[in-house]
């Protein structure tokens, strides 16, 4: 069975102000200054059409409380006043990775505005807007087409979510964005991986995006041949691409198995017009605690026959999660309850065999049916079974198209329908730019180095191994690399093994590395250029400002007693050691070489180079046993 | 001002109009004066009404510049600070 994946990429860009208007883009953890509060109301699009998506936001009548800082946010973001001009910095960013994934670019920018319906806009929509299309990226000999590149405005942060209010925070609200999406011709994990790693390297490259978590997401167009497109939201890291389509493709393949086995069993719509039963009294003297729950607040058992279903439900569509999952995850979304329970995993949950029959006995079950069962008050209970049915009838189909989001082992989760083609008008409140022929020269004049060059050149100029190269390309410190070698006079191999190596050990030992500063890094290798401690001495300093970061490398140096020995010092204190042990080096001869060097290295770690070290050992050696 | 947004802004932009930005009015028609004293050259007319000279132009709105109503109350009821 084939495979097509699609990939749509969302990078953050570093720009001074956000895209329409002058506010700072950075995020922020303080306690805001101001709450100001909105509520979602319905109005028919430009084009006289009711969104069904929309409409069951509002139907749920949730409110929406944003969360302000004086000095971050504006009367923009409030919707209190209308856009600026589009960030003509973000433009040229956008301009700039158009020509690094070879796109044609428009003549003319139109701003769009994207009907946003979860609060996360103030406005109630996206503005977006194409800068370029129709290019191509090349990943391992082939070539991926790029079909959209376009410029966003990012949405306000979630920060929490009440039954009745949903808490967002505007910093991040406006800050733009490069969205790309790729042609679907992506046919394998491993492939889609790649191709995201691809168009990630070179964004960064730009050296004018974001660095780290949350300023890069992913979103998965997934379809196995003869299901839907199902569009997988916020893959936040890079490495769980391939695992998400994988589990994906299972779960897609899986249901279409599931569709075969329905259809070979006769079940048809008409078979699953059924109607719910009231069970209530069955659940009477239950010992289920979810069921005495609900029906001690008033609530009611409702049952649905699934006819033909029976252990279809039950079967795993990815680890852990079944067809009667995906029902469950309906019925949430919908109805809004806690949860259904699906006759192939009854008995349980304290749901005993005798209530089972009797519920069966009730709904007419023959051996192939199936039931849900729901526990909730009337009205609630009533919407669950019909999202329960719907999802059900879904399932003779196959695969239905959906929005689901990603969990972090790589399984996915229904989120939301897919929205409604006509979520898209013009923003008014922008006029059309015009890309000039002299704005695109300039831009592809200062196009930023390739990351193969870049690659060859780390190789070539600077001596990195390829390994050390390759893991460079991928970090997120690459930038911090070039501003060090390029300023500073230290061995490139130094540094890169340093970021690279150095601190993820450092880290996989549980050192909080993340505390270790730009600066600290800068300062630490001026210091090494200065000969103020040595290479051995790199590790140690760096733990102790990951433990201490409000200190200088300088002050860790000397807190750590880790001032270098002149050669004459070192020379001086190997004589000492030395002295202690002489007569087993008069015993071992040459052979007491390593212990020797041990006992050294003990008292002298990290003050002299250890080639040095090694020498001035070895000569004095030779000394104490009269030399050959 | 966003004169992008109305028709009549647009009509008002296509026969020369210069969006002043947030400036106060008087402050703009003292500062016009200024530049006219100054140049009648339109591109450098509107060039140099547009430049912040003395923050008369302010780049971000903020909230408190337009404080709720409870605020005023405080002043009507006498009980200002």
């Amino acid at each position: 069975v084939s495979v097509r994946v699609g990939l749509e990429i969302h990078q953050m860009l570093d720009t001074r102000e956000k895209l329409f208007c002058s506010c700072p883009t950075s995020l922020r953890r303080d306690e805001p200054h101001s709450r100001f509060r909105r509520w979602l109301r319905l109005a028919r699009s430009e084009l006289g059409e009711l969104d069904p998506a929309a409409l069951f936001e509002y139907m749920k009548g949730k409110s929406y409380l944003y969360e302000s800082y004086i000095d971050g946010t504006c009367l923009v973001e409030m919707d209190e006043e209308p856009p600026h001009q589009l960030n003509q910095e973000a433009l040229e960013i956008a301009l700039t990775a158009c020509m690094m994934l070879n796109c044609k670019v428009v003549d003319e920018v139109h701003v769009m505005r994207k009907i946003v319906i979860d609060g996360s806009n103030t406005t109630g929509f996206q503005r977006t807007a194409l800068i370029g299309f129709d290019g191509y990226v090349e990943v391992e000999g082939k070539k991926v087409p790029i079909a959209t590149v376009c410029l966003e405005e990012d949405a306000a942060r979630k920060i929490e979510e009440r039954e009745y209010e949903v808490v967002y925070r505007l910093d991040r609200l406006g800050i733009p964005l490069v969205e790309i999406a790729t042609g679907p011709t992506i046919s394998s994990p491993e492939e889609a991986g790649a191709v995201a790693l691809r168009i990630g390297q070179l964004l960064r490259a730009t050296g004018r995006v974001k660095r780290g978590l949350g300023t890069i997401r992913q979103d998965l167009n997934i379809s196995v041949e003869g299901g839907a497109r199902v569009e997988v939201k916020g893959v936040q890291e890079l490495e769980l691409i391939p695992k998400v389509v994988e589990m994906e493709v299972r779960r897609q393949r899986t249901l279409l198995e599931i569709r075969d086995e329905l259809r070979r069993r006769g079940v048809s719509r008409e078979l699953l017009e059924v109607r719910p039963v009231d069970v209530t009294d069955v659940f009477r003297g239950t010992s289920s605690r979810i069921a005495k729950k609900a029906l001690a607040s008033g609530g009611v058992a409702l049952a649905i026959k699934l006819p033909g279903f029976a252990h279809l439900l039950g079967r795993e569509l990815q680890p852990n999660r079944r067809l009667g999952t995906e029902m469950s995850d309906r019925a949430r979304y919908w109805a809004d309850v806690g949860g259904i329970f699906h006759s192939d995993e009854l008995p349980g949950y304290g749901i005993g065999e005798s209530e089972v029959n009797e519920v069966r006995k009730l709904l007419n079950c023959g051996e192939l049916d199936a039931f849900v069962l729901v526990f909730e008050e009337r009205r609630k209970a009533e919407r669950a079974v019909e999202a329960v049915i719907e999802r059900a009838r879904e399932a003779l189909e196959g695969v239905p198209p959906e929005t689901r989001a990603a969990n972090p082992d790589g399984t996915t989760r229904f989120m939301r329908p897919m929205p409604g083609k006509a979520r898209m008008y013009p923003e008014t409140d922008i006029r059309p730019i015009v890309i000039g022929e002299e704005l695109l020269a300039r831009i592809r004049e200062l196009l930023p180095e390739p990351p193969e060059a870049k690659y060859e050149r780390f190789v070539k100029v600077y001596g990195l191994s390829p390994e050390l190269a390759r893991k460079l390309l991928r970090s997120y410190r690459l930038d911090l690399f070039e501003r060090i070698v390029s300023t500073i006079d230290v061995p490139p191999s130094l540094v890169a093994s340093t970021l690279e190596d150095t601190l993820v050990d450092l880290r996989r030992e549980g050192v909080p590395v993340q505390n270790v500063t730009d600066e600290h890094l800068m300062e630490l290798f001026e210091l090494f250029a200065k000969g103020g401690l040595v290479k051995e001495a790199i590790p140690l300093v760096l733990k102790r400002l990951a433990e201490k970061p409000e200190l200088k490398p300088e002050e860790a140096v000397k807190q750590l007693g880790l001032a270098p020995l002149s050669p004459e010092e070192a020379r001086e204190a190997v004589r000492r050691i030395l002295k202690r042990m002489e007569g087993l080096i008069k015993e071992r001869g040459e052979a007491a070489f390593g212990p020797a060097m041990g006992a050294v290295m003990r008292e002298l770690r990290g003050r002299v180079d250890g080639a040095l070290l090694s020498r001035i050992v070895r000569e004095e050696l030779v000394k104490i046993t009269g030399g050959g | 001002v966003n004169l992008n947004v109305y028709r009549r802004g647009v009509e008002l932009l296509k026969a020369g109009a210069i969006p002043a930005e947030d400036m106060l009015p008087e402050t703009a028609y003292v500062k016009l004066s200024w530049v006219l004293a100054r140049t009648r050259e339109l591109k450098e007319v509107a060039k140099l009404l547009l430049t912040n000279v003395a923050y008369e132009i302010d780049e971000r709105s903020e909230e408190w510049y337009y404080p709720p109503l409870s605020y005023f109350e405080k002043f009507a009821e006498g009980g200002a600070q």
